[in-house]
């Protein structure tokens, strides 16, 4: 027999098991209490866990400041080889700003071996979800331009709008859209990359982006 | 030597060591803190949290052949492919026939006890496969030709002053005690390697029936490399890492992480459905998912041990175990240490060579108060316990002594005859014992409750 | 919990082995201070050992013929009172897995089980810790035995009652509860494991310069004073009855 039809038979020859489905989080109360919040206090919860987690946080009103702040960013960074994935909210802010469009490289125009990323120093990408509870970021293979954009340069800036900001990961993950779509690859980022393996003392940048930059568009 | 006498000898050893008790009580006081802070912040009924999820894990265990079912159809309708190991020499095979396939030279390799429950390391070494372990824990025991302390943190027996000797023998860096400048040296040591490997190794801590998806929780980004620059991506996940859906991750995330570290979620959480998408611009060509058996199958078929396969090795019951704060992780000489270790190892690996672990053990029950999945751990030690006495693999020399304690104890007039033997045997035994042993031989009292009260109720 | 105060209650003294053959002082102190709390005392010297260190070995077989013989001995008892947390513990939570599948066994097993208890948890769910009175100045702290603590749930009890004795400076060690080592025959297959976990465990206690240190079972009392020297603890080591004993004098 082969192996997995062996496993199957050894699992499946177990007849004292009860196969009922089991009580869900929704059914018990479980997670601190939030009441229903307004999309102010959705931001601020976001904001508190994003920055206590070392994110650089940018909340804007306009497709031009939201398009200064990226400008300023570019400036804090050594190399001036910037990639972008070219969605439409970049696309505004792009429109808004003509002089930003010109630091960026649109990968979607270039055929990258991973090793030619070790020139760039920022990835700039969309979002799927921000989760308000956690601070954390959602992207997909299809927000994020695919899976290299998002990790392998130091400065990773992601560009999302208020409608993206969830409460709670439960809500981003049971969103029907989520899991459609042709994508192969998601992540929830959840600050900038760390490590605490050295006697339990944080360090930021461990092989991941050493820097996570958000800037939050509210219109 | 037997894996009896080394694990006493070690645990001599270690037990009497206190440079590593320190170290390792500096670190777990830090944890504690942490995960108790965590535990407020998040939860407001953390017990609520530990029984809708072990609810979710025996729903997964009552369905598990169908789940895993489910599973390779959704992922192999991507594109993937899902192979299935019984044991660990079938996986490293589907592992050696990639690479060959490949022609493969290098690998990189992101935190996974799955493979070295396999023994993968060594495997690769043998065929001369270049083979880096990119988690900076799993790095330094790597360096240091060692195997894993702890599942979680395996670097955790390690001071930053012996990293740092480490780094610049092995790196060839200056030397440093700051943590950051250690943790950048790394990061330079291996940015090289996970652009040009040919392979990326991970393991799995959750799969997704539902959705046919491996998830991989870490936080530095080595794992997010190896599943992003590598033209192969292979997982290997025990059958048990299921998941029924998509959304239980709500839980089982900070579940796991709280318990592991202390963190409300850890850097990344990736969810992987398959290899690279024709619309996507960059990823792994090929997928391939391995489900490893090895062993636990026999677990799950006996009703009393079912439950530990609902481990989702978190660590924390090694943290709270006070045997494995005194004799470390390296002592157990399995993959997995402490109290869920004690129990799997013998189940995994045969009882005859393994069941002192279970009696390595107070039976405090630490593990069991502390386990997010609610695994009866010190029961299952004493059901350990009990199975090697069935099937004989005890001490003989302690099964002789109880088998005579029990013909004594139960009558009161035997246990009087048998009283001052006992008085003047004890002494006379102390001195072939160690003085660990002497110090505790207790001194029997002049006359027993029973022979005093007698006296006393009688004057009365 | 009732409020019932029942006078006439019997209590029939659960003696562990280790009391019986070694410390024998703790179960006269229980005897005692239950006196002094108005209760009838009784003793049944058929009982030896409730089977615990046959059973916590693996060798439940062996531990069933001792079981037994402890079912029979407490069948017709009105309270089981015993020092211990971790014999109270064997007889409430394991002698149900010992007996399981035996029908006859479990509904001797169940009727025992409800009338078991700990000194500090029988003495707090009988609403009688308001009648302790007594007087000693000592600093002291508490070692509540890990299956007390786990095993019975048992948390405040013991220092409530401690509380009603005047002149107790109560030290809270910062670090939280861990095993002392002891384990029944752990302890003895183990011996170096278990010396250094009283080490670690005497270590939030060393620090405070304590006249005693409380504790609620007597195979931690018993290791705990083996280990005291090497681990450097100088105060005294007391069975809670032991200190009740003499503070209620
Ligand atoms: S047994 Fe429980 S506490 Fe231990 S590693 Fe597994 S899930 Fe964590």
């Amino acid at each position: 027999m082969n192996p997995r039809d062996s496993i199957l038979k050894k699992l499946s020859s177990i007849n004292s098991l009860q196969k009922t489905p089991a009580a869900r989080t929704q059914d018990r109360q479980i997670y601190q209490d939030y009441p229903e919040e307004t999309k102010d206090e959705l931001i601020a919860r976001f904001k508190k866990q994003f920055l206590a987690l070392a994110g650089e946080f940018f909340p804007v009103s306009s497709y031009e400041k939201a398009g200064a702040h990226i400008f300023e960013l570019l400036k804090s960074v050594d190399s001036t080889k910037h990639l972008v994935e070219l969605n439409p909210l970049c696309q505004k802010i792009f429109s808004a700003c003509p002089e930003l469009e010109a630091k960026f490289e649109n990968i979607e125009n270039k055929t990258l071996a991973a090793t030619d990323f070790a020139d760039y120093a920022t990835g700039l990408t969309g979002a799927d979800f921000l989760v308000a509870r956690t601070g954390s970021i959602v992207l997909r293979t299809n927000s994020a331009g695919g899976r290299r954009l998002s990790v392998l340069p130091p400065l990773h800036i992601v560009v999302a709008t208020v409608a993206q900001l969830v409460p709670s990961l439960d809500a981003a993950l049971q969103n029907r859209g989520f899991r459609e779509g042709d994508w192969s690859y998601g992540t929830i980022i959840t600050g900038p990359s760390r490590t605490s393996d050295i006697e339990k003392i944080l360090v930021l940048g461990a092989h991941g982006p050493k820097r996570l930059a958000l800037i939050l568009l509210d219109e | 030597m037997n894996t009896y006498a080394k694990f006493m000898r070690e645990a001599k050893s270690m037990a009497g060591n206190e440079i590593h008790r320190a170290k390792i009580k500096k670190a777990i006081t830090s944890y504690e803190i942490q995960v108790d802070g965590m535990k407020k912040q998040q939860f407001q009924d953390w017990n609520a949290a530990r029984e809708v999820a072990a609810g979710i894990k025996n729903e997964v265990l009552a369905n598990l052949p169908e789940m895993l079912q489910e599973f390779e159809e959704k992922l192999t309708s991507r594109g993937a492919t899902v192979l299935w190991a019984e044991n660990a020499e079938q996986a490293r095979h589907y592992i050696e026939e990639i690479i060959s396939r490949h022609n493969a030279r290098k690998v990189v390799k992101s935190k996974s006890m799955t493979t070295e429950e396999i023994e993968l390391n060594e495997y690769l070494e043998s065929r001369g496969i270049e083979n880096w372990e990119s988690d900076l824990g799993e790095l330094i025991v790597q360096l240091a030709d060692e195997k894993p302390y702890h599942i979680v943190t395996p670097a955790m027996h390690k001071s930053k002053q012996e990293i740092a000797r480490l780094f610049v023998e092995k790196l060839g860096i200056e030397y440093t005690e700051n943590a950051e400048e250690l943790t950048m040296a790394a990061r330079a040591h291996l940015r090289r390697a996970f652009v040009t490997a040919d392979i990326g190794i991970t393991g799995a801590n959750f799969i997704i029936a539902e959705e046919g998806a491996i998830v991989m929780t870490e936080n530095e980004g080595n794992g997010r490399l190896g599943m992003a620059c590598p033209k192969v991506h292979i997982a290997i996940a025990g059958i048990e890492k299921m998941l029924p859906r998509l959304a239980d991750l709500s839980l089982f995330l900070p579940l796991l992480t709280t318990s592991g570290t202390g963190q409300q979620l850890t850097g990344y959480n990736s969810i992987v459905r398959g290899p690279k998408s024709a619309a996507e611009p960059d990823g792994p060509e090929e997928m391939i998912v391995i489900l490893l058996d090895n062993g636990r199958s026999n677990i799950y078929a006996q009703d009393h041990f079912r439950e530990v396969l609902r481990c989702i090795r978190c660590g924390a019951c090694l943290n709270a175990c006070p045997v494995f704060r005194s004799v470390g992780g390296h002592t157990y000489a399995t993959t997995y240490q402490g109290p869920v270790g004690s129990i799997i190892t013998p189940q995994l690996r045969g009882m005859a060579a393994w069941q002192h672990l279970a009696h390595a053990c107070s039976l405090c029950g630490a593990c069991t108060e502390v386990c997010p999945v609610g695994i009866d751990l010190h029961p299952l030690l004493l059901e350990t316990r009990w199975q090697a006495d069935k099937e004989h693999a005890a001490s003989k020399k302690w099964q002789f002594a109880i088998k005579m304690w029990s013909k004594i104890i139960p009558s009161r007039k035997v246990i009087d005859t048998f009283r001052p033997l006992m008085k003047i045997f004890l002494p006379l035994a102390k001195p072939f014992l160690s003085a660990n042993q002497k110090k505790r031989i207790p001194t029997m009292a002049k006359k027993s409750f029973a022979q005093m009260w007698e006296n006393n109720e009688s004057t009365r | 919990m009732s409020n019932h105060v029942n006078e006439s209650k019997t209590i029939s003294l659960f003696i562990p082995c280790l009391v019986d053959q070694i410390l024998p002082e703790i179960g006269f102190a229980m005897a005692d201070v239950l006196r002094k709390l108005h209760y009838d005392v009784t003793y049944d010297a058929r009982q030896t050992c409730c089977g615990q260190p046959a059973f916590n070995a693996g060798h439940r077989t062996e531990a069933m013929s001792v079981a037994k013989q402890f079912l029979a001995t407490f069948s017709n008892a009105d309270c089981i009172v015993s020092p211990s947390g971790s014999c109270s513990a064997m007889v409430r939570n394991y002698y149900p897995v010992l007996f399981a599948g035996d029908e006859k066994m479990m509904a001797q097993v169940h009727s025992v089980q409800e009338r078991t208890f700990e000194f500090s948890e029988f003495i707090s769910a009988e609403n009688k810790v308001e009648r302790i009175v007594g007087h000693a100045d000592v600093s002291l702290s508490i070692h509540n035995s890990c299956h007390s603590m786990r095993e019975l749930g048992i948390d405040e009890q013991i220092a409530d009652i401690l509380a009603r004795i005047e002149g107790v400076k109560l030290f809270v060690p910062q670090v939280e509860h861990t095993c002392c080592g002891f384990g029944g025959l752990f302890s003895y297959k183990m011996p170096d494991i278990a010396s250094a976990m009283a080490k670690s465990r005497l270590e939030a206690f060393t620090g405070a310069d304590l006249d005693v240190l409380i504790v609620n079972d007597p195979g931690c009392i018993q290791h705990l004073r083996a280990e005291a020297p090497s681990a450097g603890f100088k105060g005294e080591i007391l069975h809670l009855v032991e200190f009740l004993q003499k503070a209620m004098d």
